[in-house]
C-alpha cells in the first residue's frame, strides 16, 4: 500500500519510493526521514482529499496525495 | 572586518539568536539582481551575517535554491573567518541535515564550524538532557548548547564563539578531517538517536493544538476570526498612523512652501514632491501593521497551518497553500507580496501566484474606493438591517478582487506554458512547534518592511510624480483643462465614452495608470478642488451633483479593482518573473480587462439602479 492509504494514527514502515521522481524530490524525502525501513505514522488526514499530516522522526509534515501516493510502506502494528 | 555566517534551517530561532548578539543595529542588504535578504550586524569586532533559512543544500523552493546559492558563495569569500549553525535541539535530526552539509562545505574551504544547539530550554523543560560534549566530538566541532529566549547559556556562547572567531587557524588544525558523510540524511538520523531527545514527549502538546486548529469544524472557524482581525486591524491599526503620516506630510510642505518663492519651484516641491511623492508615504503604516501581524502569525506558527488548510481548495485554482501568504500581503501592497512568493515549491504554481497578486485589493486602491464607495452608497444605509452598507461595499470590492484573482488563476493555468525540462515541485510542508513570538525579530522585521518599501518603490513613484507633473504644468500659465495633460485627456475622451466618463475622468484614469493613488487628487483638481485627498466627502458631494451615474460609477470602480496601475508592482514583476515582456503584457492585459469589465457594466448594468 501507499502513504496515501494510511490511516489517522496508524504508523507503518517506509518500503519504496517511487524511483521515477525526480532525484531532488528523492533527496528531500530522504533528508526528511522518509527513506526505506524508517517508520512513519499518520497524525491526521485532511477533508476533501487534502493534505495528511504525518509525524517522521522528530518533525510534523503535510503531504498533497500526488506525492505521497509515490510512496510504498507496509503497515505496523 | 572579519565575518561570522550564520545558517540553519527554518524555524531553527535564528533571528532571534542574531537578534540577541547584535543588538539594535544591524541592516537587511539587498544584492543586485536576484534580492536575497540577507541582515548584518555588528557582533563585537565581528560582522554577524545572518543568511536566510534553509532545510538542506538541496534546496526545493526559490527562496531556499537563493539561499544555498548565497551560503556556498559566502563560504568561499575570504573574509569569512568562520560558520556558526543554528541547530534545533527540539528537532536535531531535521537541523542536522544542513548541519552536517555546512559542516562539510565549511572543511572543505578550510573554515571553522560551531554549532549553537538553540531550544536548550525546552529540552530541559521536558525533563531532557542532550549531551553536548558527546555531540561535540561526533561532529568535531564545539557544540554550545543555549536558548536566545531565556538566555540560558548564552554568556559562554558569545565568549567561545569569540575567541573561535579570533583564532580560526587554531581550530582549523585542531579539527579532524571531514568524515565522508555521503549519506547525510542517514548520518543525522544515526546522531539525533543517539543524542537527541525523546520526541514523543515535545510533539505531543504540538499535535493537541494541532487537533483544534486543523479540525474542519473549529479549524475553520480559528481561521475565520483570524483573518477577521487581520483585516480588521490593517484599517483601525493602521488608520491612526496614516493620518499622522499625512499631517506630517502637509506641514512639511507648508514649511517648505513658506522658504519657497511662488513660482515654478515653488509649485514643483507642493505638487509633484509633497503632493505625489508624498501621498505615497502614507501607505508606509499600514505595510507595517500587515507586516506585524503576518510576522505574528508566522512566528508562532500559525502561518503554516493556514497554508495548511488552504492547500486543496487553491489546488482547484491551480494554486499552492503556500500561495496563500502572498495574496494575504497582496492586500497591504503587491511589492512584497510578489517576493513572497519565493517560497511557493512549484515553480509553475509561484508565477501564477505572482501574476494574479495585483488583483489584491492593495492600500494603494483604498482612496479610490473610498471616494466612488462614498459616491455610489448612501452613509447610512445597510444591509440585512445589520452592516452598514458601505462597510459591505468595501468588503464586496475585496472579495471582487479575490474572485477574480483565482478565476485568472485557473484561465493562466490552463494556458500558461510549462516548463516541461523541470517536474513540479510536490507540496511538503513541515508544521513547526507552536511559540510565543519574541519582539525583537518581529520589531525589526517590521521596520525594514518599510524601508524596503521605500527603497523599491520611490525612485519610480518620484519619476512618474515628476513626469505627470510636467504634462500638468506646461504650458505654463494654462489651466489644467489647457495643459498638455488636459489636452491628452480631450483627445482620448472618446475612448471613455463606452465607460460613461467625460474628459476630466479621462485624465484622473491617465495619471493614474502609472500610480493608482494619485487618483483622488487628481479628480479633485480637475474638479477645481484644492486638498481632495484629505476631503473625500466633499470630492464625493461635487461628484455626485456633477452627475456620475451609478453605472458608470460602478463600472468605474471595478476598473480601480481590475487595472493593474502600478510601475513598481511592473518592475518587480519582471525582476522576478525575469521577463520584461510578461510584466508589460500583464499590465496591457488587465488595463484591457478592466476596460471591458467597466464599458459592460456601464451598459448594461442599468437594471440594478432602475
Amino acid at each position: 500500500m501507499t502513504l496515501w492509504e494510511l490511516g489517522k494514527s496508524q504508523s507503518a514502515l517506509v518500503s519504496q519510493v517511487d524511483t521515477a521522481l525526480d532525484p531532488q524530490i528523492i533527496a528531500r524525502l530522504y533528508e526528511m526521514g522518509l527513506a526505506p525501513g524508517r517508520s512513519v505514522q499518520c497524525v491526521r488526514r485532511g477533508p476533501l482529499g487534502g493534505p495528511m499530516v504525518m509525524q517522521l522522526g522528530g518533525s510534523v509534515f503535510a503531504m498533497e496525495q500526488n506525492l505521497a501516493s509515490c510512496i510504498e510502506i507496509a503497515l505496523q502494528d | 572586518m572579519q565575518r561570522i555566517l550564520m545558517v540553519g534551517k527554518p524555524n531553527c530561532g535564528k533571528s532571534l539568536l542574531f537578534n540577541q548578539l547584535t543588538g539594535l543595529r544591524q541592516k537587511v542588504a539587498n544584492y543586485p539582481g536576484i534580492t536575497v535578504e540577507v541582515t548584518r550586524g555588528r557582533f563585537d569586532r565581528f560582522e554577524l551575517v545572518d543568511l536566510p533559512g534553509a532545510y538542506s543544500l538541496n534546496g526545493l523552493t526559490r527562496d531556499e535554491v537563493i539561499a544555498v546559492e548565497e551560503i556556498k558563495r559566502s563560504l568561499v569569500d575570504d573574509n569569512t573567518s568562520m560558520v556558526l549553525v543554528v541547530l534545533d535541539a527540539t528537532r536535531l535530526a531535521q537541523s542536522l541535515i544542513l548541519g552536517l552539509q555546512v559542516k562539510q562545505l565549511a572543511v572543505q574551504h578550510g573554515k571553522p564550524v560551531m554549532f549553537a544547539l538553540n531550544f536548550i530550554d525546552e529540552v530541559k523543560r521536558v525533563g531532557e538532557s542532550i549531551d553536548t560534549e558527546g555531540l561535540s566530538n561526533a561532529l568535531g566541532s564545539p557544540v554550545m548548547p543555549l536558548s536566545a529566549r531565556s538566555l540560558d547559556g548564552l554568556h559562554e556562547f558569545k565568549q567561545a564563539l569569540l575567541s573561535m572567531a579570533d583564532w580560526p587557524k587554531v581550530h582549523k588544525d585542531a579539527q579532524p578531517p571531514a568524515a565522508d558523510y555521503s549519506d547525510v540524511a542517514s548520518r543525522s538520523q544515526e546522531l539525533a538517536s543517539e543524542f537527541g531527545i525523546q520526541h514523543d514527549i515535545v510533539l505531543k502538546n504540538q499535535n493537541r493544538i494541532d487537533s483544534f486548529m486543523l479540525n474542519n469544524w473549529t479549524g475553520g472557524l480559528i481561521f475565520i476570526a483570524v483573518m477577521f482581525v487581520l483585516f480588521q486591524s490593517i484599517f483601525t491599526l493602521a488608520a491612526p498612523l496614516m493620518d499622522g503620516v499625512e499631517s506630517f506630510i502637509e506641514q512639511a510642505a507648508s514649511g517648505v512652501g513658506a522658504l519657497t518663492q511662488e513660482g515654478m519651484f515653488h509649485d514643483f516641491m507642493h505638487d509633484a514632491m509633497f503632493g505625489g511623492v508624498g501621498s505615497f508615504l502614507v501607505f508606509v503604516p499600514q505595510i507595517m501593521v500587515l507586516t506585524l501581524i503576518i510576522g505574528l502569525l508566522e512566528d508562532s506558527g500559525y502561518l503554516a497551518r493556514a497554508a495548511l488548510m488552504c492547500h486543496r481548495p487553491l489546488s482547484f485554482f491551480g494554486l499552492s497553500g503556500r500561495s496563500f501568504i502572498p495574496y494575504l500581503s497582496g492586500h497591504a501592497c503587491a511589492i512584497p507580496a510578489i517576493m513572497a512568493a519565493r517560497t511557493i515549491e512549484s515553480p509553475h504554481k509561484r508565477l501564477v501566484t505572482m501574476l494574479t497578486i495585483p488583483l489584491m485589493s492593495c492600500s494603494a486602491r483604498l482612496p479610490v474606493y473610498a471616494l466612488l464607495v462614498a459616491v455610489l452608497v448612501p452613509a447610512d444605509g445597510t444591509f440585512l438591517g445589520v452592516f452598514n452598507l458601505q462597510g459591505a461595499a468595501f468588503f464586496g470590492l475585496y472579495f471582487f478582487g479575490i474572485v477574480m484573482a483565482l478565476i485568472i488563476s485557473q484561465v493562466l493555468n490552463r494556458f500558461l506554458p510549462r516548463d516541461l525540462e523541470k517536474t513540479d515541485m510536490p507540496f511538503i510542508l513541515e508544521l513547526p512547534t507552536y511559540r510565543l513570538p519574541h519582539w525583537k525579530p518581529l520589531f525589526h522585521r517590521v521596520i525594514n518592511s518599510g524601508l524596503q518599501f521605500i527603497r523599491r518603490a520611490g525612485p519610480i513613484i518620484f519619476v512618474v510624480s515628476v513626469g505627470i507633473w510636467v504634462l500638468g504644468y506646461f504650458p505654463l500659465n494654462a489651466s489644467l483643462e489647457d495643459s498638455w495633460l488636459g489636452q491628452i485627456g480631450h483627445y482620448i475622451e472618446p475612448i471613455f465614452a463606452p465607460m460613461g466618463l467625460d474628459w476630466r475622468y479621462g485624465v484622473a484614469i491617465l495619471m493614474s495608470f502609472l500610480a493608482r493613488e494619485v487618483f483622488v487628487g487628481a479628480l479633485g483638481t480637475l474638479f477645481g478642488m484644492e486638498g481632495a485627498d484629505e476631503d473625500v466627502a466633499g470630492l464625493a458631494e461635487r461628484v455626485q451633483a456633477e452627475g456620475l451615474t451609478p453605472e458608470a460609477g460602478l463600472g468605474l470602480v471595478l476598473f480601480y479593482v481590475v487595472a493593474l496601475q502600478c510601475v513598481a508592482t511592473v518592475a518587480m514583476l519582471k525582476g522576478e518573473s525575469g521577463s520584461n515582456k510578461l510584466a508589460w503584457g500583464l499590465y496591457v492585459a488587465y488595463g484591457v480587462l478592466a476596460y471591458v469589465i467597466a464599458v459592460v457594466v456601464n451598459q448594461f448594468s442599468g437594471f440594478m439602479f432602475a
